[in-house]
């Protein structure tokens, strides 16, 4: 009777113990310790042979000499850098379409407009993106608000990081529109937006007087203005050529706005009135542009980023689709190093910069104690173009493996054997 | 007071005559020279004597009136050679009039003074392949130049290099067919579709084929065949899809025909077939998605390690920016190349070496050896590093860049 | 009866001849002149040109003014010889904008530029009023092989003598806009394809009945000068390499920009017929054509009107003293060079013993912008005076 009993709660105990992991196939870990060759934190100084304590998601400690606690489950990665993964300030793909026909629409979202199963998002992950600000395109004047996702997930709602962030201003005059009637159109919607909140408040203070009870709420169309007008929303003013800068600035003063300036090429002539403004920026993808100098007739090579960094600019970087190297943010920040920026610098424009821009960095944007656990596995030095995103982690989660990335296999290798069709002649 | 006479008269003497006798000799010291040809110098010295390689290697004596270019720690490479070059011509790089133009010379319409030039100095390409345009099915005689000099002719160091035909379907853009409306132009004729294109090369070489025992040729369009058929003239096939290659080999077989492939986006299918009949390839612009030219939406599967698998059955293949004015900078190609999976040292000969031997210029330049043009880029680091800038680049021994 | 009628017909007939001749051709004038630009033998001041039967038949200081004769007191002004336009297109243009180029066809060897002239035209009067008195009709710049062009004398009162030279070359282009999208060649490799291909057929063609062929034999064989558009370095290389290799007999017309290879064209002894220089050009371009001078190419002035709206050639002189040209060269520029260059220096370009009386009197100094001109006259006629305000 004795050993039966035994039988019993062993097994019943052996039971409970695999099913349990039987259901949690891929156990989500509660804490983890990664010991990486190195880390570049953003923060400091980059640690040699360190380690990175993760709980629940969020860093607990990092640094060389670090407890490592026996629960704690090790990834090892000795012979890789590991740094936070990147952040993308500003853009448009991935959308159903860029842009809205109509010119003002504030109030429409790209939460609803975001395509999961967009390339651009598999790309991004692959490519080391954890977080992007997606914002519509630079048609409309006012083209809506924002929402930051990370490149993961089956669902808009599965990627979220943060809705509504940004409201999205260009001043490129809409085809048949000059630049003076776009303008135009900008400060009339912005007082007539005025004069409906000034009724508003009249409303609001005549029923207060009367002790009424006021449960009118804002026009749902004008909203997110009127959220933009509070600074609960930045402003995110495209300009493509430099003589729009002066009206940008002059949007953000006269409405006293919190913005970012989304820069064309062109810019680069308004450096030193930008670097006066102190507001950030984010750079267009193209970074090297040529000039003729009308006296010498001389060729002339444009670096974008240099110029800025030279006015003391602070900066964010963009990808396009084009070849090669500007797709990768780090290609971009690799170019700026190439013509005389530092490290350190360069990296801060493609992590921390970012993420402070869209105000994710109390989360994102570097290593350090407190922030999301959302790294970077690289085989090797970050402005390396032999180095590819070996794994990334958002949250504690490895969310991709570059080994089992069947799309980049295809892609990088030979194609399977076909058998050769036999001529028929 | 006359021996100070006497002597400054030998002086004198020996000057005039001495000096004559010193030729312009420059130095160039690095640390790190890659020859191509051979194994890496480490802290050698080149001397360039007459716009050519005089000496080259570690322990060489300068002379005391060369000119001194201290590379100090730089790394230092051949000139590269683009074998798809952006082209700096002047106007159309198609004669519209007809689809097979075999007489047609690029060369005739290089205009020195185009912007492109010293872009593309900066980059350090210092030999440039310039082919005739793609709407042709025979679309005419490229040429190897420099980018120097003030007039075309300064510029040529390989006239009628070879013969670029276009068998993708870029020849039939713009041709229109006589449904409604009668024939107003000459844009109303074939091909409108590959089957034509194909058709339109086999008759060409067919009817040179005819005229080979006749001597001299009296149609200038077939003597230019002939030679091809001679094999005098190389042909570069301009083709992206594996089906358009393999039709390709078939009409190279027909004739006989040593072909060399441009573009060959998918030449990683048919790798072996390249490899066994030797048949060099130059890889023209690369694409991580085919949506990204937009114009041929045709059903381009591409793989980003074309180049590695072709290097590594054996094909000869030569990395070139394929004419895109913004991917003028080979040595970003070769990086990314490596990138996915080409073996490094094949990478740097696609842009030295390789496209040299292709265009059949290789005794000149391609790699740094005694003899051959002193064409050299200075670089601030590694080649293959995307933070390496050129610092400086010299062409035929003199800077033209830094 | 009839003697006397026959004779008073006959002193009628006689009397009415001499008043005939008196009113269109006065034998001899005698001009009085406060400076004479001779051009070839220097200024001369306070001197007399004697006209006779409309040719010069003595210029200087110390000169013999014979008795009865016509004297017009130009003593507070200025004579420099008539003014040639070394190419342009004036009368050329009707109720078609521009029948200056045949652009149907790419080859218009044979035609005749003088065939399209219309001597009453308009702009021969405004280039007459310039002090212009002799221009060469060209065709075009849009076919790679135009037409012939011709010179002539812009009076054309008398029936003969105004056509100095009915076809005085072939016309190519090289230029750009000898491409068209529709009509071969339209590339640039096409255009030296197109250019050589003729040549080449020109070189062996035998007597038959190819007027065009039959003309650019001529070319060939450098019986005939052949004016070649070039504008931009590429286009004058690629210009020079066909002279060389065909050994023709050339002029480069437009080539504006060859100052940077001005010492191979002065080495070929190649002539160039200078576009004009406008208030409007660029500063760099204005600098270009005192280079080129100073590499010692031939320069002559060209309006190339009425495609420039160019109205006074003179502009084009002064300017480039402006911005560098030796005020004598550009006097030359004007006068001798381009009657050199289009062969008619035995009448014209010069205010010399046994020319053709082509002069221009002006208010001052001819390469002021301020000097206007007061009078002009050809083969001793006076064609055109200022009319007085």
């Amino acid at each position: 009777m004795k050993s039966r009993s035994h039988i019993t709660f062993i097994s019943m105990f052996l039971i409970v113990v695999i099913t349990g992991s039987i259901t949690h196939a891929a156990p989500v870990r509660r804490k983890l310790a990664v010991e990486a060759g190195r880390i570049i934190t953003i923060a400091g100084e980059d640690i040699k042979n360190g380690v990175i304590l993760i709980e629940d998601g969020t860093i607990k400690a990092v640094g060389k000499d670090v407890d490592v606690p026996w629960d704690a489950f090790v990834i090892e990665a000795k012979d890789q850098v590991v740094m936070p993964g990147f952040v993308m300030a500003h853009t448009s793909s991935g959308l159903d379409r860029e842009n809205e026909n109509m010119p003002e629409v504030p109030f429409i979202s790209t939460f609803d407009s975001i395509d999961p199963i967009s390339t651009f998002f598999e790309d991004s992950l692959r490519d080391g993106v954890v977080a992007m600000l997606i914002l519509p395109g630079n048609n409309t004047l006012l083209g809506g608000t924002g929402t930051i996702v990370k490149p993961y997930g089956r669902t808009v709602e599965a990627m979220l990081i943060k809705r509504y962030t940004g409201l999205k201003i260009s001043l490129l005059p809409s085809p048949n529109t000059s630049r003076m009637g776009h303008m135009q159109r900008f400060r009339r919607y912005m007082s007539e937006l005025k004069d409906y909140l000034e009724d508003y408040e009249q409303r609001k203070a005549d029923d207060e007087e009367e002790k009424k009870p006021f449960d009118e709420e804002i026009d749902v169309t004008k909203q997110s203005m009127v959220d933009l007008l509070n600074k609960k929303l930045t402003a995110f003013i495209y300009c493509n050529r430099a003589a729009y800068v002066p009206k940008a600035l002059e949007i953000q003063k006269t409405h006293g706005l919190k913005t970012v300036l989304v820069l064309g090429p062109d810019c680069y002539k308004a450096a030193d009135l930008i670097a006066k403004s102190k507001l950030p920026v984010v750079l267009a993808p193209q970074l090297i542009i040529w000039e003729t100098n009308e006296q010498t007739n001389e060729e002339e090579m444009k670096v974008i980023p240099m110029i800025f960094h030279r006015a003391g600019v602070k900066f964010a970087f963009q990808t396009d689709t084009s070849q090669y190297g500007s797709r990768y943010l780090w290609y971009q920040a690799a170019t700026a190093v190439k013509y005389g920026m530092k490290r350190a610098e360069a990296l801060k424009s493609i992590t921390l910069y970012p993420a402070q821009f869209i105000g994710v960095d109390n989360r994102l944007g570097s290593i350090e104690t407190g922030k999301e656990a959302t790294l970077l596995f690289l085989t090797g030095d970050p402005l390396d173009a032999q180095t590819w995103v070996d794994q990334v982690m958002i949250a504690g989660e490895i969310v991709y493996e570059r080994a089992k990335d069947e799309r980049l296999k295809k892609l990088l290798e030979p194609p399977l054997k076909i058998q050769e069709p036999k001529d028929t002649d | 007071m006359r021996i100070y006479v006497i002597l400054l008269t030998f002086l004198l003497l020996v000057t005039v005559f001495i000096a004559p006798g010193w030729a312009e000799v420059t130095a160039v010291k690095a640390g790190r020279i890659l020859t191509i040809s051979g194994e890496p110098i480490t802290d050698g010295v080149i001397l360039i004597e007459d716009g050519k390689i005089a000496d080259i290697g570690t322990g060489i004596e300068i002379p005391e009136n060369a000119t001194v270019i201290d590379a100090g720690k730089s790394v230092v490479m051949p000139g590269f050679v683009d074998a798809s070059a952006v082209q700096p011509v002047r106007g159309d790089l198609n004669e519209q009039s007809s689809e097979i133009t075999p007489t047609l010379r690029i060369s005739d319409a290089l205009d020195p003074q185009s912007k492109v030039i010293k872009r593309v100095v900066q980059t350090g390409v210092t030999t440039l392949f310039i082919s005739p345009g793609r709407q042709n099915v025979i679309s005419g005689l490229g040429v190897v130049v420099k980018p120097t000099g003030n007039i075309p002719q300064q510029m040529i160091i390989k006239d009628e290099a070879a013969l670029t035909v276009v068998m993708d379907m870029d020849p039939t853009q713009g041709n229109r067919i006589p449904r409604r409306e009668p024939a107003v132009n000459f844009y109303y004729r074939r091909p409108g579709t590959r089957m034509a294109i194909i058709w339109m090369l086999r008759k060409s070489f067919f009817d040179a084929q005819q005229q080979a025992d006749t001597e001299p040729i009296s149609d200038p369009n077939l003597a230019i065949l002939s030679e091809v058929l001679k094999d005098e003239i190389p042909i570069h096939v301009n083709a992206r899809r594996a089906i358009v290659i393999r039709a390709a080999l078939k009409v190279a077989d027909e004739y006989g025909l040593k072909l060399i492939f441009q573009e060959c986006t998918e030449g990683y299918r048919v790798a072996e077939q390249l490899a066994e009949r030797k048949i060099p390839v130059v890889l023209g612009p690369f694409y991580y998605y085919p949506g990204s030219i937009g114009q041929y939406r045709e059903g381009r599967q591409v793989n980003w390690n074309n180049a590695g698998i072709l290097a590594e059955v054996g094909v000869k293949v030569a990395l070139g920016s394929g004419g895109q004015p913004d991917t003028i900078d080979i040595l970003t190609a070769a990086t990314f190349a490596v990138r996915h999976g080409m073996d490094r040292d094949e990478a740097l000969k696609a842009i030295t070496i390789t496209p040299a031997e292709i265009l059949g210029v290789a005794e000149r330049v391609g790699s740094l050896e005694k003899g051959k043009d002193a064409d050299i880029v200075v670089l601030s680091g590694d080649p293959l590093d995307v933070t390496t800038r050129v610092e400086k680049v010299i062409l035929n021994g003199k800077t033209v860049y830094q | 009866m009839i003697k006397k009628r026959f004779l008073s017909f006959l002193i009628v007939l006689s009397i009415s001849l001499c008043l005939t001749s008196f009113g269109n051709e006065p034998q001899v004038i005698a001009i009085r002149a406060g400076k004479i630009w001779t051009v070839t033998d220097g200024v001369i001041t306070d001197g007399i040109i004697i006209v006779d039967n409309g040719k010069i038949r003595a210029v200087g200081q110390e000169v013999d003014v014979p008795e009865g004769v016509n004297i017009l007191d130009m003593s507070d002004k200025n004579i420099i010889p008539g003014i040639i336009d070394a190419h342009c297109h004036i009368g050329l243009s009707l109720d078609i904008f521009s029948e200056m180029d045949e652009t149907v066809a790419a080859i218009a060897a044979d035609m005749l530029i003088l065939d399209a002239f219309n001597p009453h035209s308009k702009d021969v009067k405004k280039a007459l009023s310039s002090g212009v008195t002799t221009v060469m009709l060209a065709p075009g710049y849009r076919n790679p092989v135009g037409g012939q062009p011709a010179v002539v004398k812009l009076d054309t009162s008398k029936a003969n003598d105004w056509v100095l030279k009915r076809s005085a070359g072939v016309e190519f282009s090289l230029m750009n806009q000898a491409l068209m999208f529709d009509r071969e060649p339209t590339s640039r490799a096409g255009l030296i394809e197109l250019v050589k291909e003729q040549l080449n057929e020109a070189k062996v063609y035998q007597e038959g009945f190819n007027p065009r062929l039959e003309v650019l034999n001529r070319v060939v064989d450098a019986n005939l000068p052949a004016y070649i558009w070039a504008h931009t370095v590429d286009e004058i290389a690629s210009a020079m390499a066909i002279i060389d290799q065909y050994n023709l007999n050339a002029v480069l017309v437009a080539a504006g920009q060859g100052d940077e290879i001005a010492d191979m064209i002065a080495k070929r002894d190649l002539p160039v017929i200078y576009p004009p220089l406008l208030l409007s050009s660029k500063d760099k371009d204005l600098k270009r054509v005192g280079k080129m001078a100073g590499s010692g190419v031939k320069l002559a002035f060209a309006s190339l009107a009425p495609r420039t709206d160019l109205n006074d050639l003179r502009t084009s002189a002064i300017l480039a003293v402006k911005y560098g040209l030796d005020k004598e060269a550009a006097l030359k520029g004007l006068t001798i060079n381009a009657a050199e260059i289009l062969g008619v220096a035995d009448r014209l370009g010069s205010i010399s013993e046994g020319k053709d009386a082509d002069l221009v009197i002006l208010n001052g100094d001819p390469l002021q912008p301020a000097s206007s001109i007061e009078m002009v006259i050809i083969n001793g006629n006076i064609v055109y005076q200022r009319l007085e305000e």
